[in-house]
């Protein structure tokens, strides 16, 4: 449900994000002497994304595609190198504090890890009271029904505030972790593969719990998985990420009829090899130092002297983009 | 049979003195050449059972201990510590979840592979070693061994740790290997690639392998026959292809049931309600009952016993479907 006629809540154009590359002292003082540019990986490179109110984005990528560095920037954990971001009528990379802190409340993140995301040394009170401290949102009479509240919407008792993370399982810490991101009343909630350190069951009850609060709060959610199955089930509109470039964004209704960049064919690929048995997929190739070319060159069969130049994101029917030369080719 | 488990039930004691029935009569064989798929949640018992065929529990944590281990005519769970670690690494080997935890940080690639021929091969030169250690590279899918005999692990990709990992235990060319969740924390054409290795592997040199996994779509890719664990007890054994397609066993269909599918319509996959139970707090009748959505009072009373099906599967509930 692409809703054309609603404004964005989140809107992100050309947004790049350079890492140097490390090099020995030498030979960085030698660039620095002779003013080359250190030499660097381009983790993400001019990527444009909206989220509308509501709506699931499904981002998909393997590792070193960018998508964790995405989540990332747009928290605020890493500053961008370029590009511009609006987020509820607001500047997101504002350098203003203040504004900050106003978008991270309206902004949350789950995290991957259940275990390395929860402080040890915290009881479940103090971790979600934390946010509630940062933020000041709310007096501090209201934050102990809150809790409770919090807690029992993610299907914990409240006598849980009292433990720590240590005794809850993966499953349980990832509803405390969904809680706490919760706790502030977002609009826009950040899951980076909430789920792909849970086991198969537990991964459904946390989806399921996630997509119930979505629809309770009204949230929007922007999806972060390396799995096709889930993304697909999952989200509304699709965008697959390949070495920090968005080569395809599309409905999910769509994705397995209409899918057209190579990249995300052989993630389906891979994926039906899995899930059902399906068909081969050639071996993926690594992260890209700069380049101007298309990425995909190498595992193209449909490779063309024009791909040595880089395809942008082009409209193949409304609601389907993809970023190459020759989708109809392939 | 070069692996025959029959009947094994096993207690553990935990670090605060109670009693955890972590196995109860667990039973299955493995021949060469043939791979075993062990498929269950975390807390179902299927790394004990991998841990307890290596020798790798502590001997003061076992409170209890029936049935039999049968590996070359041996019992495993008896053996003598010397006796296990001759066995261990050149008969039987692992292959570990973790790479990151399971190799040490501070050994080169060649040393990290290399240290199992050196510890069970008595007086190898290290010209032998190396070129074991290149050859056992090679058959895990290193392209180009030589380059990364240097390498530490930090410097190595998640997938090339994934195959050094492979190479560890496979340098010793062992008849049984077990791996426990070996290719989780690969992307999915990784894993498809390195799945398709270990299958080649396994078909050609006669190895025989358990592939521990909670992922199913993995089993099925790999595995030939699959075993359902569910606190502690296999729920059902058979032909991969026939438990996945007709699984007879409530447990087994719910399982099924919560893997988010490719090809089928788009909906949220479906949890099991309740939780797996804790080891000292098991439901009295059959583990599954109190999550089973067809149980009966009969099942809430008694464990139930193995019954084979016709499609040869063997199963562990009164009321199996598809009967």
């Amino acid at each position: 449900m692409t809703e054309s006629n609603r404004a964005p809540i989140l809107s992100v154009s050309g947004l790049c994000k350079r890492f140097p590359l490390e090099r020995g002292l030498l030979r960085s003082l030698t660039d620095w002497w002779r003013g080359n540019e250190p030499e660097s990986v381009e983790a993400l490179s001019q990527v444009d994304l909206q989220v509308f109110p509501q709506e699931t984005v499904g981002i998909l990528g393997e590792s070193g595609s960018g998508k964790s560095t995405l989540a990332r920037v747009l928290m605020g954990l890493y500053a961008p190198d370029a590009g511009r971001a609006t987020f509820l009528e607001r500047d997101l990379f504002a350098s203003d504090p203040l504004i900050r802190l106003q978008n991270l409340r309206q902004m949350q993140m789950v995290f991957q890890d259940p275990f390395g995301s929860l402080d040890p040394r915290m009881t479940v009170r103090a971790l979600l009271e934390e946010p509630l401290r940062v933020h000041r949102t709310f007096p501090r009479r209201e934050w102990a029904d809150r809790l409770v509240r919090g807690l029992a919407e993610v299907g914990l008792e409240p006598e849980a505030l009292d433990r720590y993370p240590a005794e809850f399982s993966g499953g349980q810490r990832q509803r405390i972790g969904i809680c706490r991101a919760l706790i502030l009343d977002p609009s826009l909630l950040i899951a980076d593969e909430a789920v792909s350190a849970l086991d198969v069951s537990v991964q459904a009850q946390i989806l399921e719990l996630l997509f119930r609060l979505k629809s309770v709060r009204q949230l929007s959610l922007l999806f972060i998985s390396h799995d096709v199955a889930v993304v697909r089930q999952l989200a509304d509109r699709i965008l697959v990420l390949y070495q920090g470039r968005l080569v395809e964004s599309l409905p999910a209704d769509c994705l397995l009829q209409d899918a057209t960049h190579p990249y995300t064919r052989r993630l389906l690929g891979a994926a039906l090899e899995l899930r059902e048995a399906g068909q081969a997929v050639p071996e993926a190739a690594g992260m890209a130092v700069k380049d101007d070319g298309c990425p995909c060159r190498s595992l193209c069969r449909a490779f063309q002297p024009v791909c040595e130049r880089r395809p942008v994101l082009e409209e193949l029917h409304p609601g389907h983009r993809v970023a190459c030369w020759r989708p109809t080719s392939l | 049979m070069l692996l025959q488990i029959a009947d094994v039930s096993l207690t553990l004691r935990s670090s605060d003195g109670r009693c955890l029935p972590v196995l109860e009569q667990v039973s299955l064989d493995l021949d060469c050449g043939q791979c075993l798929g062990v498929a269950g949640e975390s807390g179902s018992g299927k790394s004990v059972l991998a841990l307890g065929l290596m020798g790798l529990l502590p001997r003061s944590s076992i409170a209890a201990l029936e049935g039999t281990m049968i590996f070359q005519g041996r019992d495993l769970m008896r053996l003598a510590e010397a006796e296990r670690r001759s066995l261990r690494g050149q008969a039987l080997a692992m292959v570990f979840q973790e790479p990151m935890s399971a190799m040490n940080p501070l050994l080169t690639l060649e040393e990290q592979v290399g240290e199992t021929v050196a510890a069970h091969v008595a007086g190898v030169s290290s010209s032998e070693i190396r070129r074991r250690v290149v050859q056992a590279l090679k058959r895990s899918g290193f392209a180009e061994p030589e380059r990364f005999l240097a390498s530490y692990p930090h410097q190595l990709s998640g997938g090339m740790r994934q195959r050094a990992m492979l190479a560890m235990a496979l340098v010793l060319e062992p008849q049984l290997i077990i791996a426990d969740e070996p290719t989780t924390a690969l992307d999915a054409a990784l894993q498809v690639q390195l799945l398709k290795e270990l299958r080649a592997l396994v078909r050609e040199q006669r190895h025989a392998m358990m592939f521990i996994s909670h992922d199913l779509g993995v089993i099925r890719s790999i595995a030939d026959r699959l075993a359902v664990m569910y606190a502690g007890v296999i729920v059902e054994l058979g032909d991969v292809a026939t438990v996945l397609e007709r699984p007879a066993h409530p447990y087994t269909s719910a399982l099924i049931r919560s893997m988010p599918r490719l090809v089928q319509e788009r909906r949220l996959p479906q949890p099991i309600p309740g939780h797996l139970p804790h080891p000292d707090r098991k439901p009295a009748g059959c583990v599954f009952s109190d999550r089973c959505p067809r149980a009966q009072d009969l099942c809430r009373r008694e464990r139930p016993s193995v019954s084979t099906l016709a499609g040869g599967q063997q199963v562990r509930c009164r009321f199996p479907e598809h009967d």
